[in-house]
């Protein structure tokens, strides 16, 4: 009995913070509009600035239009967590394979999308460190190990499944922000700054998250973009 | 006429803020007898938001043609137009009007319309617009049964080239059912081929791990021989920069866009002239490699194409550039064969061509 009782304590102990409260920790938009900008400095140490706005219906649908005067045009579109990319002067949709995802701009939206509570599971937990692992093949990232201080979100390294670290991201909070808004990612090409600049939960067609709309989403995400 | 549309056209696309977006291209062509041609095109596009149910596109093209020995000529064309209403909560859409439709899966080819293309990988003709566009009305029903998957049914019914004598024959009617997964897409396609007889096509594009892509579509005709083609291939990605693939194609006799294609290489008035002199020539089973590397903006796409019956081969070089407005693409194609092969010379075909390639996206 005195064991069974030790099981259980402990296993509160391990349970104290859920993923879903990490969740929580961190800016959420359902449903709406947000704008990100991103600073990324190479290990030469050139800078390149890129705005993003970012339309989401829900985990699964999601659009990423490119503002930056250089990217204008590209669309980022997932479609029930199926992912394709526009760039401005073609027409067509290209599917982002998932070796893809691990790279480039792409990366940097399935990041933000990133929600532990649901597809990942704690595996182990070693004092203010969580070891999770991927729920299904079909997540990004199999094994995320998250660093906590005083049970706030503070830094996470992401896997490949072939077990490359790949990225570490930094969380952190700009001024007078109550939610985690701003990510600092840290990769072997360089570092990225991501701030959340703007956000406003809304209600959005179901039009916008279709691959078969690709060529007008541009236009049409405009009227929502605000 | 055809120059006052073009004129318009440009103005409205300089001056008149409400358009979208305005590609150019500039495109250059020259072969061996130094015969040298250029081509400008512009494209404007707009989308009007009519409510959160529907929106209407148009897409309108002005071409400048110049050739050395020829007169100038211009032409104007809408090549899209359309409107799309979504219904019940977006469960039902329905879109009217001139689109472009190609059903492809496949990189390099597609076989409900095959050969249609010229064959690289790269988009060069999605962007040089040669794309035939279609009349017609689409219904779909869409993500029918589940949230995982992203699926529809779809049904399609067109007239694929207004410009055609008899375009009885070319009234299209196809159902498409497709779904797809983060990994796997499926569909099939059940439709009347341009000698009216039914056919039927199945396609799959699969994830078999992070790096090795498989696709393969397989067409069955209705004829009384019962004709089977085909186009299946694998992709492999070495790393995040070098792409790798493979493709082995089975056509019938009867295939849509061989005339297409060969209209390219001669000039012939009818499809029974074409027939007649090329019944014994074009391959039924084609081989493609192809590789590509990307580095920063910059990326390089050798693609080879063997016709197995002739053994003439078809080898592209094409680099492509993006700086901050402008994108550049240089393409070289050279023709292995001998006379009177598919990639060989016929009369005075030319062996190799070069073209340069150029484009501007302006948007609002």
């Amino acid at each position: 009995m005195k064991n069974l009782l030790l099981v259980i304590a402990f296993s509160i102990g391990i349970f104290a913070i859920t993923l879903e409260d990490l969740d929580r920790q961190r800016v959420q938009i359902e449903e709406g509009f947000v704008q990100t900008r991103i600073v990324f400095t190479n290990k030469r140490g050139k800078v390149v600035k890129k705005i993003y706005n970012v339309l989401r219906k829900n985990s699964k649908n999601s659009l990423v239009v490119f503002a930056h005067k250089s990217e204008r045009g590209s669309l980022l579109v997932k479609e029930q967590n199926n992912l394709y990319i526009k760039t401005g002067r073609s027409k067509r949709a290209v599917r982002v394979s998932p070796i893809q995802r691990l790279v480039g701009d792409s990366s940097i939206g399935d990041i933000l999308e990133l929600r532990f509570g649901h597809y990942y599971e704690i595996s182990k937990q070693d004092g203010d460190i969580l070891f999770l692992k991927a729920l299904d093949d079909k997540s990004t990232y199999a094994t995320i190990k998250v660093y906590l201080k005083k049970d706030k979100l503070f830094k996470a390294d992401l896997f490949s499944f072939s077990g490359k670290m790949l990225k570490t991201i930094f969380y952190e909070k700009q001024v007078n922000s109550k939610y985690i808004d701003k990510y600092r990612f840290v990769s072997r090409k360089g570092e990225s700054i991501i701030t959340i600049n703007n956000y406003n939960p809304k209600e959005l067609p179901s039009k916008l998250f279709k691959k078969r709309n690709i060529k007008n989403l541009y236009q049409l995400s405009k009227k929502y973009v605000k | 006429m055809k120059k006052i549309i073009l004129i318009v056209l440009i103005y409205s696309s300089i001056y008149a803020m409400p358009i979208d977006k305005i590609y150019m291209f500039g495109l250059y062509n020259q072969d061996e007898k130094e015969n040298k041609s250029s081509l400008f095109k512009l494209s404007v596009e707009k989308t009007l938001d009519v409510n959160d149910n529907g929106f209407a596109f148009i897409e309108a093209i002005g071409s400048l043609d110049y050739d050395k020995d020829e007169k100038e000529t211009s032409d104007g064309i809408v090549r899209e137009v359309y409107y799309d209403q979504y219904f019940l909560h977006y469960l039902f859409n329905i879109r009217i009007g001139r689109s472009i439709k190609t059903f492809n899966f496949t990189n390099t080819y597609n076989v409900l319309n095959f050969l249609s293309f010229s064959g690289n990988m790269e988009d060069i003709n999605d962007r040089v617009l040669d794309n035939k566009p279609l009349d017609g009305v689409s219904f779909v029903i869409n993500d029918i049964t589940n949230e995982e998957t992203s699926q529809y049914v779809a049904i399609h019914a067109y007239v694929d080239d207004i410009s055609d004598k008899d375009k009885s024959e070319n009234q299209k009617y196809l159902l498409e059912m497709s779904t797809s997964e983060d990994k796997e897409s499926k569909s099939i396609f059940i439709f009347n081929n341009n000698q009216g007889h039914p056919a039927i096509a199945a396609a799959i594009s699969k994830t078999i791990s992070d790096k090795i892509n498989f696709n393969s579509t397989i067409r069955y005709d209705f004829t009384s021989d019962g004709e089977i083609s085909s186009v299946s291939g694998g992709e492999y990605n070495v790393n995040e920069k070098l792409l790798l693939g493979l493709e082995g194609i089975t056509l019938t006799k009867n295939i849509e866009g061989r005339f297409d294609r060969a209209k390219k290489h001669a000039e012939f008035e009818s499809r029974d002239d074409f027939i007649n002199y090329y019944k014994n020539l074009t391959s039924q089973k084609y081989i493609s490699m192809y590789s590509r590397y990307k580095w920063d903006d910059t990326s390089l796409t050798f693609s080879w194409l063997k016709n197995l019956n002739d053994s003439s081969r078809r080898f592209s070089t094409q680099i492509n550039h993006q700086f901050e407005t402008i994108e550049i693409d240089l393409q070289a194609n050279h023709f292995q064969g001998r006379e009177n092969t598919e990639f060989g010379y016929i009369g005075e075909q030319k062996a190799y061509e070069i073209k340069f390639f150029m484009s501007y996206l302006w948007m609002n």
